[in-house]
């Protein structure tokens, strides 16, 4: 892993202060736009993906029902 | 810490000292990453971490590494899981005790964790901090989560 990137998505429920709920909730809603790619995309999480899930997603807590917590993808590897 | 608990049969039995911590005069470590071969029932490798205690889950992947937080220097750790060598680590924002998680996006590989200390993992912070003042860091509290890739 030569060089890492990373990004946080900082959960703050301070940073959502009741002024700015109460200025959102005064605005008109904004005009629908069109669905986003990921969300047009977006394949229903069945019964059968659950049991077999594809190697990209992390469906549930452990990945699958045997609770492996194991992920196939080889993409990050040991070589530095 | 270290220390064998006698069982007294009738009284309650925990496997520890109960609200009386201490640590073993002389203990080099507090928590491991231990590696074992299911096939023969043997450790294959250790890692220690010398001052803190192992609070994270884990993540392996197919790429032969082993992912977890659970230290008080927020770091996630990355191990060669053949070896238990440690090739990677990185601090975030808070102590990491949920287990790292693997995805694509667009096929590429991230990985991906939840950072936020809070439970036993502070309470027994907070008593390392009694029993030895100054020698263990403060933990910052407060949820965030980090995505990591290749560059």
């Amino acid at each position: 892993m030569r060089s890492i990137v990373q990004s946080a998505i900082t959960i703050s429920v301070a940073a959502l202060s009741g002024v700015v709920f109460t200025a959102l909730a005064q605005q008109p809603p904004p005009p629908a736009g069109p669905m986003p790619a990921v969300l047009q995309n977006y394949a229903p999480v069945t019964a059968e993906r659950l049991k077999n899930p594809e190697p990209g997603n992390w469906l549930m807590i452990r990945r699958t029902y045997d609770g492996w917590r194991y992920s196939p993808l080889d993409q990050i590897t040991t070589q530095i | 810490m270290g220390v064998e608990v006698e069982y007294v049969a009738g009284r309650g039995f925990t496997g520890t000292s109960g609200n009386t911590p201490s640590v073993k005069p002389g203990a080099d470590h507090f928590g491991e990453v231990q590696a074992w071969n299911v096939d023969t029932g043997e450790r294959v490798w250790t890692h220690n971490y010398a001052k803190s205690p192992n609070w994270g889950a884990m993540l392996t992947t197919g790429g032969n590494l082993v992912f977890s937080g659970g230290t008080n220097d927020r770091k996630i750790h990355a191990f060669d899981a053949t070896t238990g060598k440690l090739l990677w680590e990185f601090p975030v924002s808070s102590g990491i005790l949920a287990p790292p998680t693997s995805f694509l996006l667009d096929g590429k590989q991230y990985i991906a964790v939840h950072s936020g200390w809070g439970g036993d993992s502070r309470g027994m912070q907070a008593t390392l901090n009694r029993l030895f003042p100054g020698e263990f860091p403060e933990v910052p509290e407060g949820g965030a989560v980090w995505v990591f890739g290749l560059e």
